[in-house]
């Protein structure tokens, strides 16, 4: 039989009916729906996206230039999350995060679990719109009618809630250049203007005052946390786990850089730092000759990783609220999900006040770093149990085969 | 003679078909005819060898008498007269209820010429024509294997519509095979009269603006796509060959490529893609940036702009979305315009519209400018008119309702959607996405083709060895 | 609950045209207040007003004649920045695009935190450029409107020039404000000065045909006075700032001195004297390249600054003195540039330092590296300044 291709088996994949589905629930259409690739590439979108939009302004603000060691410390934090659940992903096998979560706490423990990281998951996805919205509102446009344009946004995401991972994971791998490339011209346009990093020092003249900081803005930790619905869906090959833990570091290391920027630019004038003066406004390569916002344009390319780090955070909350349901009903969990974000989005998140309010408040503060830690940990130990139970097993049928 | 009868009493009219009784070798018999749709010496020459013989079975006949004719006993009467109405004649002897069907069809053809809609300035010039006959044998000459499968079904309970379904065996894979004759299978309509009416049964999302199925008109075309693993349907009646699984990326390739030098094509290949981002976001960023961000635009160009737009009556949305639409009306005037006035109707589309409306300050400049330069652009991709058509008007709206946040999730939209397609296994937009760097080799770039080693992993085949 | 696709389909339709509602009646979408018409391009901005703010801004738009634009100026005044900006809109009849603008000229008066505001409230960006006025920023932007209506130059092409060719310290909003917060609560500006010829009698004739519409200086009295016309810029001298306002200004060579310290220019012209044979010579050199760095050595109370300057010398003296083939006459040469280049860095500490401020930024360098003795040991005027000069010949 001669060499057949990669995709022999996406023919037989879409054969398994929504109804069988429906059945059990935990269990999708979607099997493989990931390729190593793919999941590189989502981990490098996950590791920037919106880490460089409020994050270091709010860091700026409340600890001048000591900001970058915050932000390096919550950046640090967040690659922990990631390599505890890419030895997941890579333990896992076949058996996804609600499969495996089955088999360790049990059906109800795990409903209850994934129930607390839908509502982490919701969470963060309604920092992400609100940001993504900040980010329009207060530098792209002049006038930008939030109640209108969030409706746009919902309808991409519903339609990502229609679709299966595969899709996201293939528009991630599709948009990642131009990502890359918005993120390679504004280092460029920093490197050509000859930024002044030496703004960032002295270090910690205000002593720990920066653990404040990194503390009341936690948020923005978790960003990883979708990477659960990979387990059990992603191709995996021998050095996938390397290269997705190289691709999240040279995100993380991004994020870093432009952070450092940042406070080399607003380190002696922190209070001058806010959303109108991000990464986009204090880089322009403009002075209105020839070039048009060069910086503009690239932070608009960019934020493309915003969108689709949103549509990854809206997808894995669905999955999560169908699983605790016991249904696959994506089209109404899809919308009902977008109903409830449009009214939290436009009565709540696009005030600024309370958006810093519940972006910094203590309890936010608390849970975020716990949730962040805790469902990858869960993820890993679940699939380490498993992996053993497993192995024990077929070692058992391996013996009673060989005596009988 | 009573096997006559049987065939005429099928017949609303049996004025159309002719019976002939005639002494066939030493038997009586008769010969049943449509006489508009044999071929007159054919018959005459078979009438002339049956009354000139000593045979008396049917299987004599068809032996030794009309050895030189395609011939199959039936016993039917429903399939003799299918026959029949294909141009094939009957022949009937006593005291056998079969017919002997004789091959003797001759209707009136096309010559095979450069069809117009995939004109080349090397390469073959030859195309498909109406007739499956003619379309097969130009398949034929050029795929001289054995492996060369042609299944032939017949689809339309009135058209009886003969189709042939082609593929190489050991390089299609047969999971598609299977899936493809399925779906033939499953047509049950009155009639086919082209190659279209079979597309939305072979389409797995029939309502998407997306077409996935490609179509070729030239059989080096069709050569090519097999020998990637494709299953190609030729239809009876129509010049366009129906090719399965398809991605994307076949709308950007065209054979001309592969008969000029690969840096060329290659340069073209980027052109063609260049010109659809154009085609599609040119408008909308025009308006996007006009309403919404005009910090992007350099301040001399904006004045420009300012200037040429200062005074007119309707928004720029209103105003580009007007000429966008006028361009399509245009565009679908001159296809259907018959050529004596089609050159003097261009010029009034060009002229008096573009240029009076322009002078007449009910539409700018710019606006013209843009929208012309978006619809040349499309037509870098001629395959995809349709599609580009509906989706630059989406984004052109989306653009200048929502600005750039609007048109980037549109855009996003539109690609997700795309991105969600997989028909026949095969990714829709592969091999951007999902990444296969060794099917980039004929994809953007045109690689020469003795690189060409291993056929492309986006379609799915059982053997991806090409050339060693 | 079950959903056929053909209810989908409904559902879908359904949702799209109640989309398709939305978007054509939302009010904001409707109207026309977005449209780049309903814009004024604002290129420079100008403030004077230490209580009351003056806002002079210098407009560009279309007019009626196919392809002619207009340039001119109009002065609001209001108690805050922000008020004074809603008053420009006002006076304009159209809401004033200040995302274009780049270059805002500070009148003499002016307080450096207006600038902070300005650049958080309003759309200016953090990357406009600053240049003070000599006293009034409202004539000095009437001044350069004039004359870049005569030669067609935009604000950008002299920032380009600035920036690019010359070697003069340009400087930012977000550099201003950050070099005034920083350990040496110093920063500067570039004073823009117009070179003025006595013209033909009174008559402002704005070039392009077409009108003012400003309450600004464009029109002179027309009874014959002798009303001098701007024919130049020149951008020699240096404001001084610290967070009360300008503190004084640096004279050209001391200007210079601080263009090649704390300035990232490397372009520009360099003249030294070089004495040959008896002759005096100046030989001129063009900047390629510079690098500056500043040592702090708290141990010494001492602070060097070293910069190495690669330059290309203009060839008509060079050969003349024979320069290449001879080994003393270029290190006679190279000493001369450097000479030249540490006389003008000098001018800048000591001018400045009896103005109490610090543009060399030697307090920066040291709170940045030595913070400790920055807060306890370190006195402007009481910290050794040496300089070191190198200067590479290409």
């Amino acid at each position: 039989m001669a060499q057949s291709n990669v995709n022999e088996k996406q023919i037989n994949s879409t054969a398994q009916s929504d109804k069988e589905a429906q059945k059990t629930p935990g269990k999708t259409t979607e099997t493989k729906q990931s390729t190593s690739k793919q999941l590189i590439v989502v981990v490098f979108i996950l590791s920037l996206a919106t880490k460089l939009y409020l994050l270091p302004i709010y860091l700026i603000q409340m600890t001048g230039r000591d900001a970058y060691i915050a932000l390096s410390i919550e950046v640090a934090f967040d690659l922990i999350a990631l390599g505890l659940l890419l030895a997941a992903i890579m333990l896992a096998g076949d058996k996804s995060f609600f499969e495996l979560l089955e088999e360790v706490i049990g059906k109800v423990g795990a409903k209850i679990f994934v129930a607390f990281v839908a509502l982490f998951l919701f969470f963060k996805l309604n920092i992400s719109a609100a940001e993504t919205s900040t980010f329009y509102s207060d530098n792209v446009f002049a006038d930008f009618d939030a109640p209108f344009m969030i409706i746009v946004l919902l309808i991409f995401l519903g339609s990502v809630a229609n679709h299966t991972l595969r899709s996201l994971c293939r528009i991630n791998e599709l948009m990642a250049p131009i990502v890359a490339l918005g993120i390679v011209m504004l280092i460029a346009i920093v490197i050509a203007t000859g930024f002044d990093f030496a703004n960032i020092f002295p270090a910690m003249r205000n002593g720990l005052d920066f653990r404040r900081a990194m503390m009341r803005n936690a948020a923005w930790i978790g960003d990883f946390t979708p990477l659960v619905l990979f387990i059990g869906r992603t191709k995996t090959k021998k050095h996938t786990a390397v290269f997705a833990a190289a691709s999240g570091t040279v995100g993380s290391a991004v994020v870093v850089f432009f952070g450092i920027v940042l406070c080399a630019a607003f380190g002696n004038i922190k209070n001058f730092a806010d959303s109108c003066t991000n990464i986009s406004n204090i880089l322009q390569f403009s002075i209105g000759n020839v070039y048009g916002r060069i910086d503009l344009l690239s932070s608009i390319l960019w934020s493309v990783s915003a969108f689709i780090e949103t549509a990854l955070f809206f997808y894995a909350t669905c999955r999560c609220v169908e699983y605790v349901i016991g249904r696959n009903i994506h089209f109404w969990v899809g919308l009902s999900l977008c109903v409830i974000l449009y009214f939290l989005q436009v009565f709540a998140m696009t005030d600024p006040t309370i958006f810093s309010t519940v972006a910094s408040c203590i309890p936010t503060a608390v849970m975020t770093p716990v949730f962040a830690i805790l469902i990858p940990a869960l993820a890993l130990i679940s699939a380490i149990v498993v992996r053993k139970r497993d192995k024990k097993q077929s070692e058992q049928g391996s013996e009673n085969e060989a005596e009988k | 003679m009573e096997q006559v009868q049987r065939i005429l009493d099928k017949f609303e009219t049996p004025s159309n078909v002719v019976s002939r009784e005639l002494k066939a070798g030493s038997v009586s018999g008769a010969v049943i005819y449509h006489p508009d749709l044999v071929d007159s010496a054919i018959l005459r020459s078979v009438v002339f060898a049956l009354e000139h013989c000593e045979e008396k079975t049917l299987e004599d006949f068809a032996k030794y008498v009309l050895y030189e004719s395609e011939t199959e006993l039936s016993e039917e009467v429903d399939d003799s007269i299918n026959s029949l109405l294909s141009g094939d004649m009957l022949l009937c002897v006593e005291g056998d209820d079969r017919y002997l069907v004789i091959n003797a069809r001759s209707y009136e053809k096309r010559a095979v010429t450069e069809p117009p809609t995939e004109t080349v300035m090397r390469g073959p010039r030859e195309g498909f024509i109406e007739d499956l006959k003619t379309n097969l044998s130009l398949l034929e000459r050029r795929l001289k294997t054995p492996d060369l499968a042609i299944e032939r079904l017949t689809v339309g309970r009135r058209t009886k519509t003969n189709i042939a379904m082609c593929y190489i065996k050991g390089i299609a894979d047969p999971r598609v095979v299977k899936k493809v004759k399925k779906h033939l299978d499953e047509i049950d309509i009155d009639g086919i009269t082209d190659s279209n009416y079979l597309v939305p049964y072979l389409e797995e999302n029939p309502l998407s603006l997306f077409t996935q199925v490609g179509m070729a008109e030239k059989p080096d075309i069709v050569t090519a796509k097999m020998l990637e693993g494709r299953v190609a349907i030729i239809v009876d009646g129509s010049p366009i060959v129906v090719t399965v699984p398809f991605v994307l990326v076949e709308d950007f390739q065209s054979g001309e490529d592969y008969y000029q030098r690969s840096m060329f094509a290659t340069f073209i290949r980027v052109i063609r893609y260049v010109g659809l981002a154009l085609a599609l976001l040119l408008p909308a960023l025009y308006v996007a940036l006009q309403n919404f961000h005009y910090m992007l635009i350099p301040v001399r160009f904006m004045i420009t702009l300012m200037a040429a737009i200062k005074g007119l009556p309707l928004s720029p949305l209103a105003e580009t979305l007007c000429v966008l639409l006028l361009f399509e009306i245009i565009r679908e005037t001159s296809v259907r315009m018959p050529r004596a006035v089609g050159m003097a109707m261009s010029i009034v589309g060009a002229l008096v519209l573009g240029e009076t409306a322009v002078n007449a300050g009910i539409i700018s400049s710019p606006a013209v400018m843009v929208t012309a330069l978006s619809s040349i652009a499309m037509f870098a991709v001629p395959n995809m008119i349709g599609s580009t058509s509906v989706l630059r008007l989406a984004f052109t709206i989306m653009g200048g309702l929502c600005g750039l946040y609007g048109l980037i999730l549109a855009v996003l939209f539109t690609l997700h959607y795309i991105c969600s397609m997989n028909g026949y296994g095969a990714p829709y937009l592969a091999p951007m996405t999902p990444l296969i760097y060794s099917d980039f080799k004929d994809s953007i770039e045109r690689a020469p083709l003795k690189d060409l080693k291993k056929r492309p992993k986006s379609i799915p085949n059982i053997n991806s060895t090409r050339q060693a | 609950m079950r959903i056929t696709e053909r209810r989908k389909l409904l559902i879908y339709k359904l949702l799209l045209f109640v989309f398709a509602f939305v978007l054509a009646f939302m009010p904001s979408t409707a109207s026309r207040n977005l449209e780049v018409n309903s814009r004024v391009i604002v290129e420079m901005l100008g403030i004077d007003g230490a209580d009351e703010i003056e806002l002079t801004a210098q407009y560009v738009m279309p007019t009626d004649t196919p392809d002619a634009t207009t340039k001119d100026k109009v002065t609001v005044k209001a108690k805050s920045i922000t008020e004074a900006v809603e008053a420009l809109n006002t006076a304009l009849g159209r809401r004033a695009e200040l995302g274009q603008c780049s270059v805002i000229v500070a009148g003499k008066d002016i307080k450096p935190d207006v600038l902070g505001t300005l650049m958080n409230a309003t759309d200016v960006t953090a990357n406009v450029y600053l240049t003070a006025a000599s006293d009034k920023a409202s004539d000095a932007v009437g001044d350069i409107t004039e004359f870049m209506k005569k030669t067609g130059a935009t604000e950008a092409d002299f920032i380009a020039y600035s920036t690019k060719q010359a070697h003069v310290a340009t400087v930012t909003i977000l550099n201003f404000l950050s070099d005034l917060g920083s350990a040496s609560k110093t920063a500067y500006m570039p004073i823009i000065e117009m070179i003025k010829e006595e013209g033909g009698s009174g008559g402002g004739q704005s070039g392009g045909g077409q009108s003012g519409g400003s309450d600004g200086q464009s029109g002179g009295g027309g009874s014959g006075e002798q009303k001098k016309e701007p024919v130049g810029m020149k951008v020699e001298k240096l404001a001084l700032y610290n967070n009360d306002g300008r503190v004084g200004e640096l004279e050209s060579s001391a200007a210079r001195g601080v263009a090649w310290i704390s300035a990232p220019i490397e372009n520009g012209v360099v003249v030294s004297k070089v004495k040959y044979k008896g002759d005096e010579y100046d030989v001129s050199a063009r900047l390629l390249d510079k690098s500056v760095s500043i040592d702090v050595l708290p141990k010494k109370n001492r602070a060097v600054i070293n910069l190495t300057a690669t330059v290309q010398p203009n060839c008509d003296k060079f050969n003349v003195l024979e320069a290449k083939k001879d080994k003393k006459t270029k290190a006679a040469i190279k000493a001369g540039f450097s000479e030249a280049i540490k006389k003008e860095m000098k001018a800048a500490y000591e001018d400045s330092l009896a103005l109490g401020l610090d543009p060399l930024f030697v307090g920066q360098q040291f709170y940045r590296f030595e913070p400790d003795f920055f807060e306890k040991g370190y006195e402007l005027g009481n910290t050794k300044v040496v300089f070191n000069v190198n200067v590479l010949l290409k």
